[in-house]
């Protein structure tokens, strides 16, 4: 068998390793300024297309590299029908679900309305068509209301209004970013804000003949304005409150065989303080997160898209999927904290990942790799195992402070205050948590920052032992690293 | 976005460095008047700490900190030029008041796209705004968005 795979970076690493573990040949694809990346390498080897969302080039590259299934990863082509149609209709099978499903899934709208169907609790929502009818959507629903595209998401074409003069003011930008964004406006809806919510979506797979099974919960509320930075596997929320895990999984799986859901899929949720969960979209792809998932049920589920698309059995059956320990994922992102999160570019002069028994990261990363501000700015996942969440986040903080990566602006700083937190370490938090706390978390990172480079300074003028010529090491300054100061 | 505001360059000063092993620091800071000490190593450019490991060539240029200034990640304001300046190339959609009129601080006085998202300028001080930059328009990173004269 032989797969392509249509993404790049990390996943496209990820990817090409399960299809190697399955005995199979994994074909990359790059484009010209991705030429030195090591996803090229991954890969028996690599085509070059003009872009990572030209569908006709993708098509002809699956067919010239004589894949017999297309894994288009996350992100650029990963939800559109028309490319898993295309991909199909060219004799190659679809790591994904069927087009259908993608269809129905995709499309915020829609996937309410089926979940409303299917008696899944959704949050109380609005249609609106001009300004004026969200102003009144506003005012019916109670506010603070988000107003929505139907087709948004990575935080963009969706507002946040506190009245219902500002839910107008929404549904403007909402709707113009839609038109650039998407093409067209889409439906727009505005939806009652769920207050401190706290974000957990189920993983499901299926086989695509009504047999879908679930993967338990994920965690995802530490986000910036709807960007996940810090998941984990099982849900803190789910494993204090009583019966949510078990309406969580009931939900998903409804929604999954009532699509007859092939492949791995995700169903998102936003759950409040006394645990009224509310579908919120599903997810027709492989999550960035799903590491998490695969840390804590033994799953390979990338391995299990591959075999579904190969027409083989699912190999997991549902009384098999256990939950084991815990399981904490950072993503490291090639943006600048200090400057809003703004993107930043550079090439990669120093990568040293952390290392250890209950470590995983997934990176695409080597000295010399170009970050570009064309592509998403995940740079690597830190994955922790633990068999309690204290033992997985402990080891996560102890991961963080150990990675190095130099020559572009990360956020390292900040996930190793994160991964310090008491907050964090007690599990106290919801989706607006890092943001409340950024002014006072990034002020810790500085200060730690800034006494490093007085140090660093400091140390430039103090000629160093190894400059001096080898000589026999006595002492190395055990125990190593010192974890208090 | 307010920034932190606090924490300054100079705050943090390093008093003494001692090598106790090859690579091996022991070193004490002061920080606000207190004085503590913490061990550190240097190896293959990297300074490694209790709190995290740095590349050196990441904290060269760095002392100092305080990298926020004034005006949020989009839109830099210098008060002596009575100038907005784009911190990064953004596409001006919309300009919400004309040349010369009045503004409070924080009213939006433009809309700009930048990374497919549309963004609000806001006045950074009330005063009257002097020139705009013209919707539809582009603005590079460091291009004057709006003057505005303060008071």
């Amino acid at each position: 068998m032989r797969v392509l795979i249509a993404a790049r970076g990390e996943v496209a690493v990820r990817i090409a390793r399960s299809v190697r573990s399955l005995g199979w040949e994994p074909v990359t694809v790059y484009t010209r300024g991705d030429r030195g990346s090591p996803h090229v390498r991954a890969g028996l080897f690599s085509i070059e297309v003009p872009s990572y969302t030209d569908v006709d080039a993708l098509v002809e590259a699956a067919e010239k590299a004589g894949a017999d299934i297309v894994h288009p990863g996350y992100g650029f082509l990963s939800e559109n029908p028309v490319f898993a149609e295309k991909v199909l209709d060219a004799g190659v099978a679809w790591a994904g679900p069927s087009p259908k499903a993608m269809r129905l899934l995709g499309d915020k709208w829609e996937a309410k309305r089926l979940a409303e169907k299917l008696g899944v609790p959704t949050v109380p929502w609005c249609r609106a068509g001009s300004p004026r009818e969200a102003e009144r959507c506003a005012e019916r629903l109670g506010a603070p209301v988000v107003v929505k595209a139907s087709r948004a998401g990575g935080g963009r074409g969706m507002r946040v209004a506190a009245g219902p003069e500002e839910a107008a003011e929404a549904y403007r930008l909402v709707a113009e970013e839609a038109r650039r964004g998407f093409g067209d406006a889409g439906a727009v809806f505005v939806e009652k804000l769920v207050e401190r919510p706290r974000h957990v979506e189920v993983q499901i797979l299926g086989d695509g003949q009504g047999r879908v099974v679930h993967l338990y919960e994920r965690e995802c509320s530490i986000q910036r304005r709807r960007q996940k930075i810090v998941e984990e596997a099982p849900s803190p929320l789910a494993e204090r409150l009583r019966g949510l895990r078990e309406r969580l999984l009931d939900y998903a799986l409804r929604l999954g065989e009532s699509v007859d859901y092939a492949s791995a899929g995700t169903v998102e949720f936003v759950v409040d303080e006394r645990g009224n969960a509310y579908f919120i979209e599903a997810n027709t792809r492989l999550q960035v997160e799903h590491g998490v998932t695969e840390m804590v049920t033994g799953v390979d589920i990338v391995e299990q898209q591959l075999l579904v698309a190969a027409g083989r059995e699912l190999g997991v059956r549902q009384e098999e999927v256990r939950l084991h320990g815990w399981a904490v994922e950072a993503r490291l992102y090639a943006e600048n904290p200090w400057e809003g999160f703004r993107a930043s570019t550079g090439v990669v002069a120093a990568w040293r990942p952390p290392e250890g028994v209950w470590l995983r990261v997934d990176h695409a990363l080597e000295p010399g790799v170009r970050v570009d501000p064309g592509y998403d700015t995940l740079l690597a996942k830190i994955i922790a195992y633990g068999r309690d969440r204290g033992e997985a986040v402990s080891r996560l903080h102890a991961a963080l402070r150990d990675t190095v990566v130099a020559g572009v602006e990360t956020n390292l700083d900040l996930l190793r205050v994160v991964a310090g937190s008491d907050w964090f370490l007690r599990g106290e938090f919801h989706t607006a948590t890092l943001e409340e706390r950024l002014d006072e978390l990034l002020a810790e990172a500085e200060r730690r920052r800034m006494i490093a480079a007085e140090v660093a300074g400091r140390l430039g003028n103090t000629p160093a032992a190894a400059a001096r010529g080898p000589g026999l090491v006595e002492w190395h300054g055990w125990p190593w690293p010192p974890s208090r100061w | 976005m307010a920034g932190p505001g606090r924490r300054q360059g100079g705050s943090v000063r390093v008093v003494e460095v001692r090598e106790e092993a090859p690579g091996v620091y022991l070193v004490v800071v002061e920080e606000g008047g207190e004085r503590r000490s913490l061990r550190v190593r240097a190896r293959d450019g990297v300074l490694e700490t209790p709190w995290g490991s740095y590349h050196v060539s990441d904290l060269r240029g760095r002392r100092g900190g305080a990298r926020r200034s004034r005006g949020g990640w989009l839109a830099e304001f210098s008060e002596a030029e009575g100038a907005v300046r784009a911190r990064l190339p953004v596409r001006v959609v919309e300009a919400r008041v004309e040349p010369g009129s009045r503004v409070s601080e924080g009213d939006v006085v433009l809309i700009v796209e930048t990374m497919k998202m549309l963004n609000e300028v806001r006045a950074p001080c009330s005063g009257v705004v002097e020139e705009l930059a013209e919707p539809g328009g582009g603005v590079a990173a460091g291009g004057l968005l709006f003057r505005i004269r303060c008071g």
